[in-house]
């Protein structure tokens, strides 16, 4: 025991009714947990009827466009830590706060992410001619 | 309990009574005031389009600003420097438990005040490190999306952040401070002193503003030793945890003994050490995309040396009440440029600034400071990926072009070694124009050749003129119109040192290039350009009394390039006649390449001669129309129909100028003008029968193409070249001579292509003389001779197309077109015997006996390097002997008569039933 605290305690009553008073408060605070992971994914993002072939960025969706004209989209976000994807070089996506890398497919080529990216739902959209991508 | 315990605690670091932590608390106040003063001028739906604002118009917000930075760091420091102060004086035991738990949790705490301030900037850095923050304070478990909503809120806008920052961040650490000071104020001496010199600081050294542009993302400099430790990580939680570790372990350090304590500290501070070693890292080694490239940290997001207070404005530009907005943010520039006109809709600088293209320094209104770090001339590759080729601009062409054989040079690398016998494994990817080494083969190049590919670097401004090399994007999409030229040259008219009167006309970036863009290095080697426009190169000038006669001759006989070689009339291409451009026929995807490497020019282009005049023409319907094409028809405002079908080329590619009727006949438009163009059908002799199925159109159709009778290349090591590579001067240099230039219709051999499933023993196509020389390949080492004998012809498209084809016997009856040079070749029949001979006009040639101009001696056969590639080869005595059999007809019958047209549809036919007197060839045994 160092000097200037003769009684130590693990715990204090204070201590141990603030953690106790924490289970509630967290529960409480659940349903904003689920707002905040609403409002994380993408509003729908148009995709230009004359989007590139191969990879380009579309708001925030990453879109690849095959050869034969099929379209797919992607969440632009890295996901290691969520930066914005927003760079194509060499045919690949990159992160530009940690240097993964992505593969026009989703996959991940070189990390820190481990997981791919997250796909987006691509329909057909009547007014432009083009694509809308959905979170989802 | 142990002696230490007892012994007398360290004194704090003191400079003339004052600690560490006094200069934090003075920073912390000053800083609190100048945020408060701050407020009222910032916007936090919007941060950086406030500090944009101020940067350009307002240096009193600038100082606060300034200011307010300043003191931010000097409180980081200091409080890190106290803390150390703490650690070494062992004070944690002389609190209160709770005291010293609210200290250690100040921490997170006042790291949230600083990120939360840089935060609060809402660049480019600012956005990413938001993201980053908040899903990294998702990840704790159970409560950390509901931290993240309380400190970042949920929407795109900083109002939660500004409030947590400006309020609730910043009474925490005061409230702790005055806990922990037992002080309200900082002391007024130091006070003053600490405002002194952050606001010396403030004049001159401002924090940055990343303008959304530049490819470099950074945290604040305190984090990028954590963005470090992310980047090696691919659990970002794990250092959430290790970050809880080491403040529990501060929090714990009172309750263990001293030993312990010390060893604690001293972990602690030298995890600290490491940490600003990583973030030492972060800001002098990691580059764009945290790729490692060593720096002097000069992003525009760094910090920036200079006066806040910009230098005198030019009296004659009136700073707008409302500053112009690009791009969602203000773009000084246009207050002096805004008048600027002449780039199309796409490149108008109120879509997208001049900063886009041109970089520099938008945020501010001082000309030096704008102009500091921009690019005069952009668009050449070595900053296309920054200026044409930003994220939402031309990002998916760069690439292409950086890969486009027009950039890499591969094929005339390629060929250049083998000439050498450096010839590469086949395996090896091909070459690229920027790794040539110093080989002879290379440094040849590097003195004759490589100021033509795409990466040399376009410095001046002005036009693309014939004289122009490279340049990148600007090689084929700058164009001067009148109005630019002639602003431009007033501008330089201006008197040496005299300000001339600014261009306010920009030259357009179009994808109409006209002709003049490719003349520049097309009208060398082939000398396609000139070919197509009807030009023959002279070795010779011509004599002053015909240059004098042809000034008052129309049209001109003769025509002098900048460059000063002389060229006299020839026969121009049908399709120049027609008013036809060279990117009427040839596509942007093979100009600009699809991405893939290639070896050799041949595997770029996919236009062919039948994807225009064939019947039906190959088509596809407009849905199928690829993006590319889609865009070109948009900016040329050409209307699409649902119903319309376009060309294809032999790989699928669209030709979008060519509409193609239900009959598969097709219509092309000019793309320069629009105009319309009729594309006619083959003749009926290209297409009927068999005996003409293996030749390609240019064979025939192949006016004329420009030869060399002899070429010499030596190396004269006395003289100074020029390496175009480094754009240095050499010691030595490669020097080319030849003996003459002349003209011919093209000589024929085979070319074999394997992508050409239909005529699988290879096309009767058109070559010229490549080389046909001796070659010392130690020339340019000086070691003894090394010499090599080259005999080689080199396929040639001549681009001198005419619609009348070249004669029967121009082909079946001549020796250059056969490939045996210039000379006489006879049928003569005697004693009831026909027989070809052949008097060459040239001597043989010591090192193999062939003529001085033969591809292949006459009913000879050769092996070997035929050429510059391995597809193409002359003709096997196999070969010339059915050639000259027709031939030997053809010196009676006309190539119109009834029996040689009968003769292409069937050849052994029209010989079972000649006449008795008809003499076939006999061939030497």
């Amino acid at each position: 025991m160092r000097p200037g605290h003769p009684h130590p305690k693990v715990f204090s009553r204070r201590t141990l009714l603030w953690m106790l008073a924490s289970v509630p408060l967290a529960w409480a605070l659940g349903p904003m947990l689920r707002r905040v992971r609403v409002q994380n994914q993408p509003a729908p993002v148009p995709i230009p009827p004359d989007v590139p072939t191969g990879l380009s960025v579309a708001g925030e969706a990453i879109v690849h466009r095959g050869p034969d004209g099929t379209v797919r989209a992607f969440a632009s976000r890295c996901t290691h830590l969520g930066c914005r994807l927003d760079r194509i070089k060499d045919g690949t996506i990159v992160c530009p706060c940690h240097g993964s890398s992505f593969a026009a497919d989703g996959r991940v080529l070189t990390g820190p992410a481990v997981r791919p990216l997250a796909p987006l739902r691509v329909l057909p959209d009547a007014a432009t001619g083009g694509w809308i991508a959905h979170a989802g | 309990m142990p002696a230490e315990r007892e012994s007398e605690p360290r004194r704090f670091l003191t400079f003339r009574g004052v600690t560490t932590g006094d200069v934090a608390i003075a920073a912390f106040g000053l800083c609190a005031i100048s945020g408060m003063l701050l407020a009222g001028a910032f916007d936090p739906r919007d941060g950086a389009r406030s500090i944009a604002e101020w940067l350009l118009g307002n240096p009193g917000a600038v100082f606060l600003r300034n200011v307010h930075y300043w003191t931010a760091q000097l409180f980081l420091v200091f409080t890190g420097l106290h803390v150390w102060d703490h650690f070494q004086a062992a004070t944690e035991t002389r609190v209160k438990p709770a005291v010293w738990l609210r200290l250690v949790l100040s921490v997170p705490v006042i790291a949230f005040l600083m990120l939360s301030g840089f935060l609060l900037r809402g660049d480019a850095d600012a956005r990413q490190a938001q993201l980053i923050f908040t899903e990294a304070i998702t990840l704790i478990p159970f409560a950390g999306p509901s931290l993240a909503t309380l400190l970042v809120g949920t929407g795109d806008h900083l109002m939660v952040v500004y409030v947590q920052h400006a309020a609730t961040a910043t009474i925490i650490v005061w409230l702790v401070i005055i806990e922990h000071a037992r002080r309200l104020w900082p002391k007024s001496g130091i006070f003053t002193v600490v405002s002194l010199a952050a606001g010396a600081l403030a004049f001159v050294l401002s924090p940055g503003l990343h303008d959304g542009l530049d490819a470099l993302v950074k945290g604040p400099w305190y984090f990028l030793g954590l963005q470090e430790i992310l980047h090696w990580t691919s659990w970002p939680l794990a250092v959430l945890v290790a970050g809880g570790l080491l403040l529990g372990l501060m929090v714990m350090l009172p309750r263990m003994t001293e030993v312990w304590a010390m060893r604690t500290k001293t972990f602690l501070l030298m995890t600290g050490g490491v940490y600003l070693i990583l973030c030492g890292v972060g800001l002098f080694l990691r580059g764009e995309n945290w790729s490692w490239r060593p720096n002097w940290p000069a992003g525009r997001s760094d910090l920036r040396p200079g006066f806040i207070i910009p230098a005198a404005p030019n009296p004659a530009i009136v700073i707008p009440a409302k500053l112009p907005v690009v791009l969602g943010r203000p773009e000084g520039c246009l207050v002096c440029h805004g008048d600027i006109t002449g780039l199309g809709d796409a490149h108008r600088p109120e879509s997208i600034g001049c900063a886009s293209c041109h970089e520099g320094d938008r945020f501010t209104l001082d000309k030096e400071r704008a102009h500091a770090g921009m690019i005069l001339v952009p668009g050449n590759l070595a900053d296309a990926p920054r200026t044409c080729g930003l994220a939402g601009c031309h990002t998916d062409i760069i690439p292409r072009v950086e890969r486009s054989i027009m950039t890499t040079f591969s094929g005339v690398i390629s060929a250049n070694r083998r000439v050498f016998g450096e010839t590469a494994p086949i395996a090896a990817a091909p070459p690229h124009v920027r790794d040539l080494g110093t080989s002879a083969a290379d440094s040849h190049l590097r003195q004759l050749c490589v100021s033509c590919h795409l990466g040399q670097e376009k410095i001046a401004w002005g036009p693309i003129v014939q004289e122009s090399r490279g340049g990148g994007c600007n090689a084929c999409h700058l164009v001067y119109d009148q109005a630019a030229t002639e602003g431009l040259a007033r501008y330089e008219a201006a008197p040496l040192g005299a300000r001339g009167e600014i261009p306010k006309v920009h030259p357009a970036l179009s994808v109409n290039a006209d002709n003049s863009h490719c003349f520049g290095c097309h009208s060398r080697s082939g000398r396609i350009s000139t070919n197509y426009e009807g030009w023959h190169e002279m070795h010779e000038p011509p004599p002053a009394a015909a240059l004098l006669a042809d000034q008052t001759s129309t049209p001109a006989q003769f025509r002098q390039l900048d460059d000063g070689r002389y060229f006299t009339r020839m026969t121009p291409d049908v399709h120049q006649e027609r008013g036809m451009d060279c990117i009427d026929c040839h596509t942007a995807t093979e100009v600009m390449g699809d991405g893939r490497t290639v070896a050799h020019k041949n595997q770029q282009v996919q236009i062919r001669c039948e994807d225009c005049h064939a019947r039906p023409l190959a088509s596809m319907p407009a849905a199928m129309l690829d993006p590319e094409s889609l865009k070109l028809l948009a900016i040329r405002k050409w209307t699409l129909e649902s119903a319309q079908r376009f060309g294809t080329t032999r790989t699928g590619s669209a030709l979008f100028n060519v509409t193609v009727d239900a009959s598969g006949v097709g219509q092309l438009k000019r793309k320069r003008t629009g105009q319309p163009a009729e594309l006619r059908a083959p003749l009926a002799v290209c297409v009927e029968g068999n005996g003409h199925d293996r030749l390609t159109c240019n064979a025939c159709h192949a006016a004329w193409a420009p030869r060399c009778a002899s070429c010499h290349t030596s190396f004269k090591p006395d003289l100074e070249g020029y390496d175009h590579l480094t754009q240095m001067p050499t010691k030595g240099a490669w020097v080319e001579s030849s003996g003459g230039f002349e003209t011919a219709p093209p000589t024929l051999g085979i070319r074999t292509d394997p992508a050409d499933a239909t005529r699988p023993q290879g096309v009767v196509d058109t070559f010229v003389p490549g080389m046909i020389m001796e070659l010392d390949r130690n020339m340019q080492s000086g070691q003894s001779a090394d010499p090599v004998f080259r005999r080689m012809y080199a396929r040639t498209f001549a681009h001198t197309i005419r619609r009348e084809a070249r004669s029967c016997q121009s082909c079946h009856n001549d020796p250059v077109a056969l490939g045996y040079g210039r000379g006489e070749l006879r049928y003569v029949v005697a004693d009831g015997v026909g027989r070809w001979q052949f008097t060459p006009l040239h001597e043989s040639l010591p090192q193999d006996g062939l003529p001085a101009d033969a591809w292949v001696g006459f009913l000879q056969s050769r092996n070997g390097m035929l050429s510059t590639r391995d597809e193409v080869r002359s003709f096997t005595p196999e070969e010339q002997r059915r050639i000259l059999q027709v031939g030997a007809c053809l010196t009676c019958h006309a190539g119109d008569s009834p029996v040689m047209k009968q003769a292409i549809a069937d050849f052994a036919g029209a010989l079972s039933r000649r006449h008795t007197s008809c003499m076939v060839p006999s061939w030497p045994k």
